[in-house]
């Protein structure tokens, strides 16, 4: 056996070129996603789901019928369901056809080159979508999911739901909205950024650990499929250098330094984050903020449950401290 | 027992892991924790087999259709041990399935690479899905989930020789269709 069949076995000895390459060209298509809960709670009916694909055959032959008798050319964005846009600034693209509005169905693709569009996300909020922007419809079920595939540009949502009804996914995460208006900005290489401006959302990373950023926080969305830190608005230069030097060297000593108990909202996420250094966080995050009653470091350090219960009592701080900062009068 | 199996918070991968045997007996008893812990242990595995079939931008939300139907049937299951030929075979019969009631359709603006490169990931993957399935799957899990050869047998229900061997001509084969020269070393079989 040769070393390069050792490393196609399991990445030892001498790293064979070709796999290697094959590797990081295919890497980014690995799954990440984390286990959709809604679904799982609603398992299919069988029966039922062919009832309903027979029901939509019929319909959407019915209305390929009625379509054709119009003379039309077929782009599937004219009508059905699906989210409704409409282009400002110009024509945008719609699964390959020039449009100033249409609906986007599921599987579509909306490409809004040099103009911009509004997209209504259901019948539950919008979207503000810039130029150079491409979304697809991933799914669409009322009342419990919908889901959109941000591939690149910039798009600002707001959303009026209940929890995990929308979600927004990106090359590098899947951002899970919990009721609230946020803008995120994909570059070409599927990295990027969300803002939180009201509400909370989830961003979930390559290790099923769920980073919360509530409103006030900003985070950059890495490429490789993981959120870094959420990091409060005005939280300090230091802290921003720190976080960045963290995404970089994964080095956790600066960012516990530079935090302040406005900063809390990151500690306890960066301990979210880093199991392996989860108790040493903990420390410094009960210096900023005490465990809620019942949890201590070391549970919050082995039991995800307390861990839990900590995040909320941060997040439900760093709420107070935003409310406290808009009543107070300008310096 | 929401602390074992929570996959809210990462445990970390140093932790020592339930046996798939007994994890998998929790999620028949109904233990929601159990099953989401199976999720996290296979979903790669149940990607890759999906991907080595459909286009990636379906692969996805059939990921979740599968653990869906193997969550509605798992005390249908009366070999814990069978778990994971099990869970691949629903996952397959899933894409099979889905594959009857779509077009072919390019998949290359769902690819999550930015151009000129996603050309070249849709050519490799035309080349791997026309291997034979043995080694399509294997070199998917491989390749695309980063799974190692001892993973990929643990994750599959084969044997770490098969694996070792699927791996080994499947890249063989690849090569040969992408047209990557293969030294006299790398041609040698598996023992």
């Amino acid at each position: 056996m040769s070393k390069t069949d050792d490393y196609l076995w399991d990445g030892s000895g001498e790293a064979d070129p070709d796999v290697a390459k094959l590797e990081e060209l295919l890497r980014p298509l690995g799954h990440d996603r984390p286990m959709d809960e809604l679904r799982m709670r609603r398992p299919k009916r069988r029966r039922t789901a062919w009832i309903v694909t027979g029901i939509a055959a019929v319909a959407a032959a019915a209305v390929l019928v009625l379509f054709l008798r119009r003379g039309g050319s077929p782009s599937g964005c004219e009508g059905g369901e699906g989210f409704e846009f409409r282009a400002s600034g110009g024509a945008v693209s719609c699964s390959g056809a020039s449009v100033a509005q249409g609906v986007l169905p599921v599987g579509g693709v909306l490409d809004t080159g040099t103009a911009s569009a509004r997209l209504a996300i259901a019948d539950i909020g919008s979207a503000e979508l810039s130029a150079q922007t491409r979304v697809r419809l991933s799914r669409m079920q009322a009342g419990e999911r919908h889901e959109l595939h941000l591939e690149r540009g910039k798009m600002h949502a707001k959303v009026n739901a209940p929890p995990r009804i929308f979600a927004v996914t990106t090359p590098s995460t899947s951002v899970v909205d919990l009721g609230c208006e946020y803008t995120i900005d994909i570059d070409d290489k599927g990295a990027g950024s969300i803002v939180v401006m009201s509400g909370m959302v989830e961003l979930a990373s390559d290790k099923d650990a769920v980073v919360v950023a509530p409103a006030g926080t900003d985070a950059r969305l890495l490429a490789g499929r993981k959120p870094s830190l959420p990091v409060a608005s005005r939280a300090s230069a230091e802290l921003r250098a720190a976080v960045a030097a963290y995404e970089q060297s994964g080095t956790i000593a600066d960012v516990l330094s530079k935090a302040t108990e406005e900063d809390a909202i990151t500690i306890v996420n960066l301990a979210v984050l880093r199991a392996d250094a989860r108790s040493t966080v903990l420390s410094r995050l009960a210096e900023l903020v005490p465990p809620p009653e019942g949890v201590t470091i070391d549970s919050a350090s082995t039991r995800p449950a307390d861990l839990a219960r900590w995040q909320e009592d941060v997040v439900t701080l760093h709420f107070g401290n935003r409310v406290l900062q808009e009543m107070a009068p300008d310096q | 027992m929401l602390a074992a199996y929570s996959i809210g918070v990462s445990d970390g991968a140093e932790g020592a892991a339930s046996p798939v045997t007994s994890v998998v007996a929790a999620a028949q008893r109904g233990d929601r924790a159990a099953f989401a812990e199976l999720y996290r242990r296979f979903h790669r595995a149940v990607h890759g087999v999906i991907l080595a079939k459909v286009p990636y931008g379906d692969a996805a939300d059939l990921v979740q259709d599968t653990f869906a139907i193997a969550l509605e049937r798992m005390r249908q299951l009366s070999d814990v041990a069978a778990f994971p030929g099990w869970l691949l075979m629903i996952a397959r019969n899933r894409a099979i399935d889905h594959l009857r009631g779509i077009k072919p359709t390019d998949e290359l603006p769902d690819l999550p690479v930015a151009a000129p490169r996603n050309a070249e990931v849709a050519q490799v993957l035309v080349a791997l899905r026309a291997l034979p399935e043995a080694y399509q799957e294997t070199l998917v899990l491989r390749l695309v989930e980063g799974l190692t050869g001892p993973e990929i047998a643990e994750q599959t229900g084969l044997s770490p020789g098969s694996v070792r061997v699927n791996l080994h001509r499947g890249m063989k084969l690849l090569r040969e269709r992408l047209g990557i020269a293969t030294s006299d070393e790398e041609a040698s079989e598996p023992t």
